[in-house]
């Protein structure tokens, strides 16, 4: 019926839900806009690079922390997680390669070598992590709220454990700075491999049955249950990627400044759940896509850089963070009701 | 299909005790009972969602066990469920192919195709639903028919449906009918589960009886088989008299007025609720699930507001914002959901008690007085006979009737005099029944005015004076005690009589 009436009003009805349905975008073009206006060196190549580090580095977080959230989970262990998989990874390689007689740290805090052996420990480590705090999840049945901000206290004890609180330098480690600072035709590696990696879970969401899991868990768990499908399985499976995603992030963060330190990442999982929010992901579960979450973390990167290049102060910057992450949840919240 | 002396039992009830049941092939059987007497149960162990503790299940002569869901889609069995089991933000297709997707070679999803196959199922009900759109946009009866879509998508040998014409109106229910009659003919089997007896006797070729957990017998649908007899074997012969203690009071002059609703509405749950309750009087309310007694009950103490009426107490207009204004003007309702909306399950006793009357519980420093509390609680756990080790134990800890005394002596100690009661005894056993129906009566005859909602019909006619039946947020009738109508058969006539509006003889 709304067809037959396209007047004016249906014209205009038309443009509203395109710019409900595109607001993300428009706001990151607009932040572009203020950001050029505002300062010249915004548009710099080194200034646009360390955006898109920054997004690659945030994204992933925000990716993994995305799907937990999917599933009607949370995980705050993942700024923890971004210390302890590269410490524990130095350090179990340390243990391995040892044996073989081969030193790979010198001078107390310098790393030397095993690099791709460190890079596998890392995913590795970081996923496990995840899937163990999917089991407790699931099998003691207790909220992933707790279970991950005990985690989070737990990876961080470790870390300063581990490194006695020092930092680990990878300045005299070949190859370790590739990550962090290569750039093919001017992009950052990293902000390729952060997009592969995103536009990957997007399509496996969108047309494999892992998207219909994963949503079904997270919008309606009973009708999961119903349909045969073991949402115990797909929390776990969450959180296991999300794991996957901190370390990744953890090691482009690394790479870049070329040193492990125990404070790495700590406030970080606030910040991507932040980004999942303002991306439309709700905490209830079912509801939002990754594509938002991705666009959301440029905005945000975005404007945390205008904030530094305008010479605003940290404290303002969270604040704004923090206006934003209340707008935009009730924003989208508010175009639910009325769509 | 054949089961065989299944049992089953759930913490604190046991739902099925040794049920046998058979279903051939090309026919409907129907299950009625009462709520819990154990249809739902016994079609969830065949759905795969329960494991029956004893028993056998057999289908085409071959046994099996149907250890979950998917391995009761694979031996050709489909369920409408009860309750929702649709995810409200994913697509129409979406749902109908959860869990059971088409890929194009084994990754890839065939949307194309599952797309076609959904509206080739849709169509085949009859429907035409944009398989595009989120099931959160659709009407309730197109949901209905998304279930039902599901659950055909797989061509099932059995097809389980429970209660699925709720939210059909009459022409969609025969539109269905017709469906269901066309996939019989086509030699499906055909569980159905409803609690409209007219729709059942239609659409039956038998009709299983439960009651208590067990099959009490086995109707043929014919022209002489009435919803009487129906009900009379839901509910048994061994009717409970000894416990009937309620009086009629017709001399309405006499008697103080304490609460008055004219023309109450709250749309989407009950409408123009004209109704008077006096001083010293339980009155009942019978309706199926989703009438809209508890949301009434709701609004009387200020939980929910009502859109339309007003509503006197003693005399006095009022319109309550928050539930302490009910209270304040001497409402109080008992939850029907004691563990989420009536306890605070990790506090204790005493302080459960008293948590509605903490401001006259102060001593002269106007801080609690412990002591007050601490004696107040002890009377009424004494008076209601509440069996607990202490004052001091935790809620959680004690029994469903225990813990259900003790949401009524929430009330008791604030000194209300209107208490609304939804559900008096849910989840709880027989004798604690018996000590809160004497205990609710004790407050009538302490001057009292009580308004009791219960499926239970029985448990209504035992204590109240009149039973005022609504059916779809209307008050269809209303029933003294002194009627010859005051009988559970001809009130479950009246409850079950769907779209069906009775011209009410009130005497008020």
């Amino acid at each position: 019926m709304a067809s037959d009436t396209s007047s004016i009003n249906g014209g205009y009805r038309v443009s509203a839900k395109l710019i409900k349905d595109n607001m993300l975008i428009i706001i990151l073009l607009l932040e572009l806009i203020i950001g050029v206006i505002l300062s010249p060196v915004f548009l710099g190549k080194t200034n646009i690079q360390s955006i898109l580090i920054n997004t690659a580095i945030f994204g992933l977080l925000a990716v993994g922390q995305s799907l937990v959230m999917l599933v009607k989970e949370i995980d705050l262990s993942v700024g923890a997680m971004m210390a302890f998989g590269p410490i524990a990874a130095i350090a179990l390689t340390e243990k391995i390669l040892s044996g073989s007689g081969t030193e790979i740290i010198v001078g107390g805090n310098y790393v030397v070598d095993g690099l791709l052996l460190i890079v596998i420990l890392v995913l590795l480590i970081s996923a496990l992590i995840g899937i163990l705090n999917g089991i407790i999840r699931v099998k003691a049945q207790v909220p992933s709220l707790i279970v991950t901000l005990g985690m989070m206290y737990v990876l961080s004890g470790m870390s300063y454990i581990l490194s006695g609180g020092y930092s680990l330098y990878l300045t005299n480690l070949e190859g370790a700075k590739s990550l962090g600072n290569n750039m093919i035709a001017g992009i950052p590696v990293n902000f390729i491999l952060f997009l592969v990696i995103g536009v990957l879970v997007i399509l496996v969401l969108k047309y494999t049955k892992v998207g219909h899991r994963i949503y079904s868990t997270g919008g309606n768990e009973k009708a999961a249950i119903y349909s045969g499908i073991n949402t115990n399985f797909w929390k776990i499976m969450a959180f296991g990627i999300s794991g996957v995603c901190a370390g990744a992030a953890a090691l482009i963060y690394s790479s870049r400044l070329q040193s492990v330190e125990t404070i790495q990442g700590s406030g970080y999982e606030l910040i991507s759940i932040a980004i999942a929010v303002i991306g439309g992901i709700t905490l209830e579960g079912g509801r939002g896509n990754i594509f938002g979450a991705i666009i959301a973390s440029a905005i945000l990167c975005i404007m945390l850089n205008i904030l530094s290049l305008v010479g605003l102060i940290a404290w303002y910057k969270t604040i704004i963070i923090g206006l934003i992450i209340i707008g935009a949840a009730s924003q989208h919240a508010f175009s639910r009701r009325t769509a | 299909m054949y089961l065989k002396n299944i049992h089953k039992q759930f913490p604190g009830v046991k739902a099925l005790k040794g049920v046998d049941f058979s279903l051939e092939k090309g026919k409907i059987v129907s299950l009625v009972g009462t709520n819990g007497a154990g249809k739902s149960t016994l079609s969830n162990i065949i759905a795969g969602i329960y494991s029956p503790d004893e028993g056998e299940i057999f289908i085409e002569g071959k046994k099996v066990t149907i250890s979950d869901p998917k391995a009761a889609e694979q031996l050709g069995v489909g369920i409408v469920h009860q309750e929702p089991t649709l995810v409200p933000n994913m697509t129409v297709v979406e749902n109908i192919f959860l869990n059971k997707e088409i890929t194009k070679n084994g990754i890839v999803l065939d949307l194309k195709k599952m797309k076609q196959e959904s509206e080739k199922v849709l169509e085949f009900l009859g429907f035409h639903i944009n398989v595009g759109k989120k099931v959160e946009e659709l009407t309730l009866v197109e949901k209905e028919v998304v279930e039902i879509a599901k659950a055909m998508l797989l061509k099932p040998k059995i097809l389980i449906l429970d209660e699925v014409t709720a939210p059909l109106n009459k022409d969609e229910v025969d539109h269905l009918f017709k469906i269901i009659n066309d996939l019989k003919n086509n030699g499906m089997g055909i569980i159905f589960i409803g609690h409209k007896l007219q729709e059942i006797i239609e659409i039956s070729d038998s009709i299983m009886v439960f009651r208590d957990g067990k099959n009490v017998g086995e109707l043929v649908p014919s022209e002489s088989l009435s919803e009487k007899e129906v009900i009379s074997l839901m509910l048994g012969s061994t009717l409970n008299e000894d416990l009937i203690t309620g009086e009629d009071k017709d001399d309405t002059g006499q008697r103080q007025e304490v609460l008055k609703l004219a023309g109450l509405s709250k749309q989407g749950f009950y409408e123009d609720i004209n109704f008077t309750l006096y001083k010293g009087e339980i009155v009942g309310f019978a309706g199926l699930k989703g009438s809209g007694i508890t949301e009434l009950f709701q609004s009387l103490q200020g939980i929910l507001s009502f859109d339309g009426g007003d509503m006197y107490v003693k005399g006095k207009k009022v319109k309550f914002k928050y539930p302490k204004d009910g209270i304040e003007a001497g409402i109080g309702m008992v939850t029907n959901d004691r563990q989420g909306e009536g306890l605070a399950l990790t506090l204790d006793v005493k302080d459960n008690i008293a948590v509605s009357s903490l401001n006259y519980l102060r001593n002269r420093f106007r801080t609690l007085n412990t002591k007050l509390l601490k004696d107040n609680a002890g009377k009424y756990v004494k008076a209601l006979s509440i069996k607990t080790p202490s004052i001091n134990q935790f809620v959680q800890n004690l029994s469903g009737g225990n813990q259900q005394k003790i949401v009524i002596a929430k009330w008791l100690l604030r000194n209300l005099d209107i208490i609304l009661v939804d559900e008096p005894t849910r989840g709880v056993d027989v004798k604690a029944k018996n000590e809160i129906y004497k205990l609710l009566i004790n407050e009538k005859n302490n001057g009292k005015s009580l308004m009791v909602a219960s499926p239970e019909i029985r448990e209504l006619l035992s204590i109240c004076d009149r039973i005022l039946i609504i059916n779809s947020g209307r008050i269809v009738s209303e029933v003294h005690r002194n009627a010859k109508e005051f009988k559970e058969e001809d009130i479950l006539n009246i409850i079950h009589s769907s779209h069906q509006h009775y011209t009410t003889a009130q005497a008020m």
